[in-house]
């Protein structure tokens, strides 16, 4: 599967995983880059949600030792 | 030999400046300090006093910080000062058996024998400064080692170099010597990276091939 179009990725991180190992880095020009990760901070996600209204939110989960892609929803946001 | 470690140092030291700067917004700031001052909830060096608890909005960070480097810093500051060094002596000595192979040092022995010719003083003080910053830390990750473990090597060969020129052996000698010591060397890190790939093999394959996964998904079409 190949997603076209512009993207954020929210990173949800769990304290089982190595803090020292992140997702989370972007470009020094964040706005024009295709895809962009940001750390997932529940309620707080919907002001990027806001910002970037053209694009399409994604939710990074990692589960017994697999990263997974899922639709963001903000219905199960971390918080 | 002065000017070209002048002038890299120089470009480097102002590369390091222009870093700081576009990271931290001050030039004389490192990420490192900016990083400690945000996050961490033990100090740098085990002889300074604990910080002023942060608070966390990461799960992962707060346990990377109370949960692990806070402990540490219990336990090395209830220890005397010649036990704190000796606790990061040990742990360094661990590496360089561990990642450098302890027969490298072999040659270190005869560092009083050679104490006249100046390189080898030079890299001695290298290596004896870089000892001494790395006992007085309080969370002595491994790779910290990694200058010393530099340094040690160059000296290491260095004074292989100046006792094949005192004893004049023949090429054909010093080609064997440079092979086992090279397999000697190079006995510790092979160990290590076929303990590495027998652990790809379990739950880290898993891992790698769903994170290529994810990665592919956003490659441009």
């Amino acid at each position: 599967m190949n997603h076209a179009g512009n993207h954020v990725v929210f990173v949800h991180y769990t304290p089982q995983q190595s803090p020292y190992v992140t997702w989370v880095a972007n470009g020094a020009d964040i706005d024009s880059s295709r895809l962009i990760w940001a750390h997932d901070r529940g309620g707080e996600n919907r002001e990027l949600q806001e910002y970037f209204k053209d694009r399409t939110f994604w939710s990074l989960e990692y589960k017994a030792g697999v990263v997974s892609l899922l639709p963001y929803n903000a219905a199960t946001a971390s918080r | 030999m002065a000017a070209p470690a002048v002038l890299s140092l120089s470009a480097a030291f102002f590369v390091l400046l222009g870093y700081n700067h576009a990271v931290t917004g001050n030039a004389l700031k490192m990420p490192y300090v900016l990083h400690l001052q945000q996050y961490a909830s033990a100090p740098p060096f085990w002889f300074m006093p604990a910080l002023q608890p942060k608070r966390y909005e990461n799960p992962g960070i707060q346990h990377a910080y109370e949960d692990a480097e806070m402990p540490e810093y219990k336990e090395v500051s209830t220890q005397s000062p010649v036990g704190s060094v000796g606790r990061n002596l040990l742990t360094i000595l661990v590496t360089i058996i561990y990642d450098g192979g302890v027969f490298g040092l072999a040659p270190l022995m005869f560092i009083p024998l050679l104490w006249r010719d100046s390189t080898i003083r030079f890299y001695t003080w290298c290596a004896v400064l870089l000892t001494a910053a790395l006992v007085v830390e309080t969370y002595m990750s491994l790779h910290y080692a990694a200058p010393l473990l530099v340094v040690g090597t160059l000296l290491s060969c260095l004074i292989l170099d100046r006792l094949w020129k005192i004893r004049r052996t023949k090429c054909a000698d010093r080609i064997l010597l440079a092979c086992v010591l090279s397999v000697l060397l190079l006995a510790g890190p092979v160990w290590r990276a076929v303990r590495a790939m027998e652990g790809l093999r379990g739950n880290s394959t898993r891992t790698a091939v769903s994170v290529c996964s994810v990665l592919r998904s956003f490659r441009r079409s």
